[in-house]
């Protein structure tokens, strides 16, 4: 699978989730482009406190950091049994209640198609 | 150029909920500040500020509001590095001769609301990209760091209990502190979880209070006939490893040969240490980062030495700290600076670390996504030694 990332059109260094500018170069000009998916996991917690009405109602929550292969770090929802720091994933976006957009991490080989229902109990998790 | 000495170390005590603004609390520090030195508040000329919940009451306004005149104002907004930064600005801004007498205070309220508000919208990534993911805020980051270091290095659960366990034993001496009484490791384990690893003797308790002190030259500090610290090299850093995946160093590494080489000593002459205690294992990334021991051992560090003040190891946030002190928004990144003068001039809150001559300070702040971007750190030395 892959998934759409944020590039600088200049120097084609991947993006951070939430660039002004290339970090790299300060080029202005990114544009999306597919990269792989897959990545490892880097560390994980489990939440058993949250401001947020809508986690408040969903505790424990696990949320992992990710390394994706292609470069970028990035925080995810975790959609799977106890995550395990080293393990293969898969990332994808969902839309969460909220209607935000966000990551969300399945293990290397579910399905990646189901995490907004699995989380959520809501949409197809397609996006 | 003139020397610079720092004196009038200033806590406004804490309060776990408090209906003042920051302004208020703010205003109080530096009521304390002027009473307890005998000093006209048109005496000052200058002010360093630094709070989380000000609003749009930064530095100038407060001026206003405290009837001050001044040559020189600043805002410090660098989380809990703001201490030793407004410390910096401060010296540079007296030694070019554009103040004389400066007041560098922190101070916020505290209410849910506020607070909540506060970490949803910390910085725009944390608000895009780290508070959606639970609403958990530094908790989610500092529980990320937390288990990489436990993984990465070995460290377990005990090993930061050690370091709570001894603050709280510090804080049981100070009158001030929100938590006094004496944590045991049965009760670190069995706390409830928060955001695992993290539990709950592991995050700070938010509150409301204020610290300050002043930053003058030593002729007008003798004038003044108070006891004073002298600063004897100062560092400061911002982002510094951005391609680490999980932050596993602060900016520490990045100046610690050039703040040893320019104060003359080395860690081992230090009689104390006040680290920024957010969360345990940002203490044991700043006693790695400023070579107290090597990178990845801080946590086999405190397995071998005392903590508290009068243990003969190397006592640590000697007054308890923000893990049992609480942390009062901003003024957090102050206490440690605040409790180091009142440890070199003699006059702790708690108990006082012997014979002590020499101090390291440091300061950790603005979380930004999923990392501390900022990291400061001073040593400061009894000015009659």
């Amino acid at each position: 699978m892959q998934l759409e990332w944020l590039h600088c059109a200049r120097c084609g260094s991947p993006q951070h989730p939430d660039a002004y500018l290339c970090t790299e170069c300060l080029g202005d000009d990114l544009a999306p482009k597919l990269i792989p998916a897959q990545g490892r996991i880097e560390s994980w917690t489990r939440l058993h406190t949250s401001m947020d009405p809508l986690f408040a109602a969903l505790l424990p929550w696990t949320v992992v950091s990710i390394k994706l292969n292609a470069g970028p770090t990035v925080i995810a929802h975790w959609a799977g049994e106890s995550p395990e720091t080293g393990a293969e994933i898969e990332l994808t976006t969902i839309v969460d209640p909220a209607g935000r957009e966000v990551f969300a991490a399945v293990p290397l080989g579910a399905d990646a198609t189901k995490v907004q229902q699995m989380l959520f109990n809501t949409g197809t998790g397609i996006t | 150029m003139p020397r610079i000495a720092i004196l009038a170390p200033t806590t406004v005590p804490y309060q776990r909920r408090s209906d003042h603004a920051s302004g208020w609390w703010i205003g109080r520090c530096l009521s304390e500040i002027t009473s307890g030195l005998d000093l006209r508040k048109d005496q000052i000329d200058g002010l360093a500020i630094s709070s989380l919940g000000l609003g749009p009451d930064g530095s100038a306004f407060l001026a206003a509001h405290f009837g001050l005149s001044l040559s020189w104002v600043e805002d410090v907004c660098l989380g809990g590095a703001s201490a030793i930064a407004a410390l910096r600005r401060a010296i540079s801004a007296i030694q070019s001769g554009h103040a004389e007498t400066v007041a560098c205070i922190a101070g916020d309220g505290f209410s849910k609301e506020q607070f909540q508000k506060n970490i949803a919208e910390f910085s725009s990534r944390t608000a895009r990209s780290i508070y959606p993911y639970g609403g958990a805020g530094p908790n989610l980051v500092f529980a990320m760091i937390t288990r990489a270091y436990m993984e990465q290095y070995g460290a377990q659960r005990e090993d930061f209990g050690r370091v709570c366990i001894a603050q709280r034993e510090n804080a049981s001496f100070n009158p001030h502190a929100l938590f006094q009484k004496p944590l045991t490791m049965e009760e670190y384990l069995h706390a409830r979880p928060v955001a695992e690893p993290l539990h709950l003797y592991d995050c700070v308790p938010p509150c409301a209070g204020a610290e300050g002190f002043l930053v003058t030259t030593t002729e007008r500090a003798r004038a003044l006939n108070v006891p004073y610290v002298e600063v004897l090299a100062s560092e400061e850093n911002c982002n510094a490893l951005p391609d680490e995946s999980v932050q596993l160093h602060g900016g520490w590494d990045a100046f610690r040969d050039r703040l040893y080489e320019r104060a003359a000593v080395g860690p081992r002459d230090m009689d104390f240490v006040q680290t920024y205690d957010d969360y345990p294992v940002m203490t044991f990334q700043q006693l790695e980062g400023l070579g107290f021991c090597d990178t990845g051992s801080g946590f086999e560090f405190v397995r071998k030495h005392s903590l508290t003040c009068t243990g003969g190891g190397l006592p640590m946030n000697t007054c308890g700290g923000q893990l049992s002190a609480g942390q009062a928004g901003f003024a957090g990144g102050f206490l440690g600076v605040v409790e180091s003068i009142r440890q070199l001039i003699g006059c702790p809150l708690g108990r006082q670390v012997p014979r002590a001559r020499l101090g390291l300070v440091s300061g950790f702040g603005m979380v930004d996504y999923d990392r501390g971007l900022c990291s400061a750190a001073a040593i400061l030395r009894r000015a009659d030694s």
